[in-house]
C-alpha cells in the first residue's frame, strides 16, 4: 500500500521509508518521525489524558517501531501500523497503572490561535479521562483524529462492531459525565441516560 | 415490560447492532415499550450533545512540544538513528516543508499548528451548542424551502413504501412547508381545531395552491410565525439534515406530502407537529402526525406518538 506525504527533500513514501530503514538507512526513520510526530502527540494525549504519559507510551511506541521495521508486512498504511504501536503502548500504559490520569494543561505551548470554545475544551478533554480506556481510545480515532471506523479497527485490532459499540457507549458515558439533561416531562420511574452509569459501572469495562 | 439495557440501546443508536438479530429487538422494545422509547429519545438527543461537544474538542490541535520532539530523537538516536536525521528543519525550511505537504491518501498529513484543519471525518458535524434556538429554526426553514417535497405515490400507498421516483420528484412543484416554533400545547382533543386555528392563522391555504399547480406561498420567508419557542428537547429536529430524515421517515409510512411542521409539545412532552396534506388515509382533509425528538434517528423510526384527521 502506497502512503505517505514527502517533505521537502525527500521524495520517497512512508513505505519506502521504511524499508529503507529496514535495509540499514540510519537518517529514513527520522523522516517518518518528522512527517508523523504532531499526529502520533494527538494521539497519545488524547488517549492517555497525560503529557507524561503520551510522552513515555510514544518514547516506548517508537522504539518498538524503530525495532521492529523489518517486520512490517505491508497489508496496511504505514500510518495505521505507526497508529497501532502508539495506541496499544498508551493502553498498556494505562491499563499497568490502572490509575486514574489527570489532565495537565499548565505546561501547555501556547497555540497560534486560541480554541474555539475554551470551557467546552477543557469540560469535555476532562470528561474524556474518564472513560473506560477501551472506549477512550475508540473515541480518540473516530471523533477526534477523524479515522474511519474501519481504519480505527484496524489500528485497535478488534471488528469494526466493537469500534462501533465502545464509539457508542462511550458517547452515551460522556452524555452522563457532560450533564445531559433527561427529559423533564418524563415520568419518575423511567430511567434517564443517568442509570446507565452504574448499569455500566457494575458490568465493567 | 423488560428493563432498559443502556449498553444495548448505546450499541443500537451507534450502529453496532446493524445486521444483527438484536437489531430487530431493540426496535421493536422501542416501539412496544414506553421505558424504552422514552429512554432512546433521551439517549439519541444526548449523543447529538455530545457529538457536537466532541467536535470542538477535535478543532483543537497541539502540535509535538519540541522538549517531547527531543527526548524522543535523544531515544531513537541511542538505538541508531542519524544525528542530524529527525529534525523539523533538517531536510529544508520548516515553512516550506510545512507547505509542501499535502493531504494524504489515509488521512494523516502532519500538518503544523497554523492549520486548524478539521478532522477527515464520514459524517458532517453538528454545529456548536450555542447557537440560540431561533436561529436554528431559520436555518431548518431556508432547508426545508429549497428541498423537493418527498411524495409517496398515492397508487403506491397500500404497497408498504415506494417514494416517487426520481422524475416524479423533479417534476412535483417545489414549496416551501409552513414551519413554526410556538411551543404550545396540543392535545389529543383539541389537536385538530389547533392545526387549523394555526393554519388560518398564516394564511395557508395548501390544498388550494397545489391544485393550482403553483408555489405555496409561506409567511415563513424571515422565519417562523407563531413564535419562536421550540423546546429544548427538539433541539436536534432543527438541524435540516436530521428534519429531512425525520420527514422522510413520516411522509414513507402515511405518504402525501408536509405542508407544515410546529415545534411544540403534545400532552405535556416535547413534540413535532406535522401536518401532512393528500394523505391517503385522510382524504379531502389534512393528516396530522405528531413524532418525538427521535423521529428520523432510525430510518424505519419517526418516533410516532399520536396520528388524527384534521
Amino acid at each position: 500500500m502506497v502512503s505517505g506525504d514527502p517533505g521537502v527533500g525527500d521524495s520517497r513514501d512512508d513505505a519506502a521509508l521504511l524499508r529503507d530503514h529496514a535495509a540499514g538507512d540510519r537518517a529514513a526513520f527520522g523522516e517518518l518521525f518528522r512527517r508523523h510526530r504532531d499526529r502520533l502527540w494527538a494521539v497519545a494525549l488524547r488517549t492517555t489524558g497525560d503529557r507524561e504519559d503520551a510522552a513515555d507510551a510514544l518514547q516506548d511506541a517508537l522504539l518498538s517501531a524503530y525495532r521492529a521495521a523489518d517486520r512490517f508486512r505491508g497489508d496496511a498504511a504505514v500510518t495505521t501500523w505507526l497508529h497501532r504501536i502508539v495506541v496499544n503502548a498508551c493502553l498498556d500504559r494505562l491499563r499497568r497503572r490502572q490509575a486514574r490520569p489527570t489532565v495537565s494543561l499548565a505546561d501547555t505551548e501556547p497555540a497560534p490561535a486560541p480554541p474555539p470554545d475554551r470551557e467546552t475544551v477543557l469540560v469535555v478533554r476532562a470528561a474524556l479521562t474518564e472513560l473506560p480506556v477501551d472506549q477512550r481510545a475508540a473515541l480518540v480515532l473516530v471523533e477526534l483524529e477523524g479515522y474511519p471506523v474501519a481504519e480505527a479497527a484496524k489500528i485497535l485490532g478488534v471488528p469494526v462492531g466493537t469500534v462501533k459499540s465502545r464509539c457508542a457507549r462511550g458517547r452515551a458515558r460522556l452524555a452522563l459525565l457532560l450533564g445531559e439533561p433527561r427529559n423533564p416531562s418524563a415520568p419518575a420511574n423511567v430511567p434517564s441516560a443517568g442509570t446507565a452509569h452504574a448499569r455500566t459501572e457494575d458490568r465493567g469495562e | 415490560m423488560s428493563e432498559v439495557d443502556f449498553d444495548r440501546l448505546a450499541d443500537y443508536i451507534g450502529g453496532a447492532l446493524d445486521g444483527t438479530p438484536l437489531e430487530s429487538e431493540v426496535r421493536q422494545l422501542i416501539a412496544t415499550e414506553s421505558a424504552w422509547a422514552l429512554a432512546f429519545a433521551n439517549l439519541a438527543s444526548a449523543q447529538a450533545s455530545v457529538t457536537s461537544a466532541l467536535s470542538v474538542l477535535a478543532e483543537v490541535r497541539e502540535p509535538m512540544p519540541e522538549a517531547v520532539s527531543d527526548r524522543l530523537l535523544a531515544a531513537l538516536r541511542a538505538e541508531g538513528l542519524a544525528a542530524d536525521s529527525g529534525h523539523p528543519g533538517g531536510t529544508g525550511h520548516p515553512a516550506a516543508e510545512r507547505a509542501g505537504q499535502t493531504r494524504r491518501p489515509d488521512g494523516a498529513d502532519g500538518r503544523g499548528p497554523a492549520e486548524r484543519r478539521p478532522p477527515a471525518r464520514p459524517r458532517s458535524r453538528r454545529r456548536r451548542t450555542t447557537f440560540s434556538i431561533a436561529a436554528l429554526v431559520v436555518i431548518a426553514i431556508a432547508a426545508i424551502a429549497s428541498l423537493p417535497i418527498l411524495r409517496k405515490n398515492a397508487e403506491d400507498a397500500g404497497s408498504g413504501g415506494v417514494l416517487a421516483t426520481r422524475d416524479q420528484l423533479a417534476d412535483a412543484p417545489r414549496a416551501a412547508p409552513l414551519v413554526l416554533a410556538s411551543g404550545d400545547e396540543y392535545t389529543r382533543a383539541t389537536i385538530s381545531d389547533q392545526v387549523a386555528a394555526a393554519l388560518r392563522v398564516n394564511t395557508l391555504t395548501k390544498d388550494a395552491q397545489a391544485d393550482a399547480g403553483g408555489e405555496r406561498e409561506s409567511s415563513t420567508a424571515s422565519g417562523p410565525a407563531g413564535g419562536q419557542r421550540a423546546p429544548e428537547e427538539l433541539r436536534r429536529l432543527v438541524d435540516p439534515q436530521a428534519l429531512t430524515r425525520c420527514l422522510s421517515t413520516i411522509v414513507t409510512r402515511h405518504g402525501g406530502s408536509v405542508s407544515a411542521v410546529d415545534y411544540a409539545r403534545f400532552e405535556g412532552q416535547a413534540a413535532l407537529i406535522a401536518v401532512l396534506s393528500k394523505a391517503p388515509a385522510a382524504v379531502g382533509r389534512p393528516l396530522v402526525v405528531v413524532v418525538g425528538p427521535s423521529c428520523g434517528v432510525d430510518q424505519d423510526f419517526p418516533d410516532e406518538r399520536y396520528v388524527a384527521t384534521g
